[in-house]
């Protein structure tokens, strides 16, 4: 099964690489870090307002994860990305999506209205050209998450069924492809 | 005909209660089959390795050592399943109403010209079905 390094290198060569855009996050980190209420404010009121999400919480937990939001907002608009960097995006932040039964369909749209926020605040606060190249940058950097966390959330499902079963990933993947070919032409 | 089609063919020829025969490789890819009408052989090619991996990992958790034969009774008819070595499994299907000694005892018989047959084919590149 890929590594998250496999992962990434999967990303870059498809997306674009992430160094450039980590230069111009670099570049305006420190205005950028102080959205990180703003950030969290727009993410949690999100959540919070479906109940499927919101029911993925404890009760009393928001104060408590909109500062782990706010941490991991900081970070990754720091424009500083070393190895410990990407590993905590899989296996803290990743995994914590599975320890807690986030599905992808959640995670993913979540995503996105991140995206968005940031969107709208930095055509607030930045004339249009600076803010296009600021946003394309935000953008890059939080796809490589999704990335990380959509595939570590597949592969430690594949890891679950392999290790209890005996099932190796590529006969695992075998049972999906003759599903999927099943399921061409069926609807819902 | 190549003789691991044969050895497949003869097996159920000569057993009427056999309706098919599938050997699957360890990730689940049809090798070689011989059934008496049609099946989808992808499918079960899929299903017996999965029975030969689960049995396989069940056996190892209970300390048994590893599975020699699988037996699934259902409804309507019966499946073995054998390891052939670590990298295939076979599956026998029957009717229900079998003397299972027999089946058993004829399976048996040629499972080391399978394993034979298909250390060959792993090792020649022979197309799998």
């Amino acid at each position: 099964m890929k590594t998250y390094k496999d992962i990434l290198r999967d990303f870059e060569a498809i997306a674009g690489p992430i160094a450039p855009h980590a230069e111009v996050l670099k570049r305006y980190a420190d205005t950028l870090a102080k959205w990180d209420d703003f950030m969290a404010k727009a993410f949690y009121d999100t959540l919070f307002s479906y109940r499927p999400t919101a029911s993925v919480f404890r009760e009393g937990e928001r104060a408590e994860r909109e500062e782990t939001l706010k941490a991991w907002y900081r970070k990754v608009v720091s424009g500083e990305y070393d190895e410990d960097f990407w590993d905590w995006q899989y296996h803290r932040v990743g995994l914590s999506h599975v320890a807690r039964a986030i599905p992808n369909e959640f995670m993913l749209p979540a995503m996105s209205m991140v995206q968005r926020a940031f969107l709208e605040r930095v055509k607030e606060e930045f004339p249009p050209e600076e803010a296009a190249i600021i946003y394309a940058a935000f953008k890059h950097i939080t796809d490589a998450v999704a990335t990380l966390i959509a595939a570590g959330y597949m592969y430690t499902y594949l890891s679950a069924v392999s290790e209890s079963t005996g099932m190796s990933p590529t006969l695992i993947e075998r049972h999906a492809v003759l599903i999927a070919r099943r399921g061409y032409g069926k609807k819902g | 005909m190549d003789r691991l089609k044969a050895i497949l063919q003869d097996l159920v020829e000569r057993s009427s209660e056999i309706t098919a025969v599938v050997l699957a490789t360890a990730d689940g890819f049809p090798v070689e089959y011989a059934s008496r009408s049609g099946i989808d052989v992808d499918r079960q090619a899929a299903v017996i390795a999965s029975l030969a991996s689960l049995a396989s990992r069940s056996t190892e958790m209970v300390d048994i050592g590893q599975p020699e034969e699988i037996l699934v009774t259902s409804q309507r008819g019966r499946m073995f399943v054998y390891r052939v070595g670590s990298r295939a499994a076979l599956g026998v299907i029957t009717a229900k109403d079998i003397t299972t000694g027999l089946i058993l005892l004829k399976v048996r018989q040629v499972l080391p010209d399978i394993a034979e047959e298909l250390e060959k084919v792993l090792t020649g590149g022979r197309e799998t079905v």
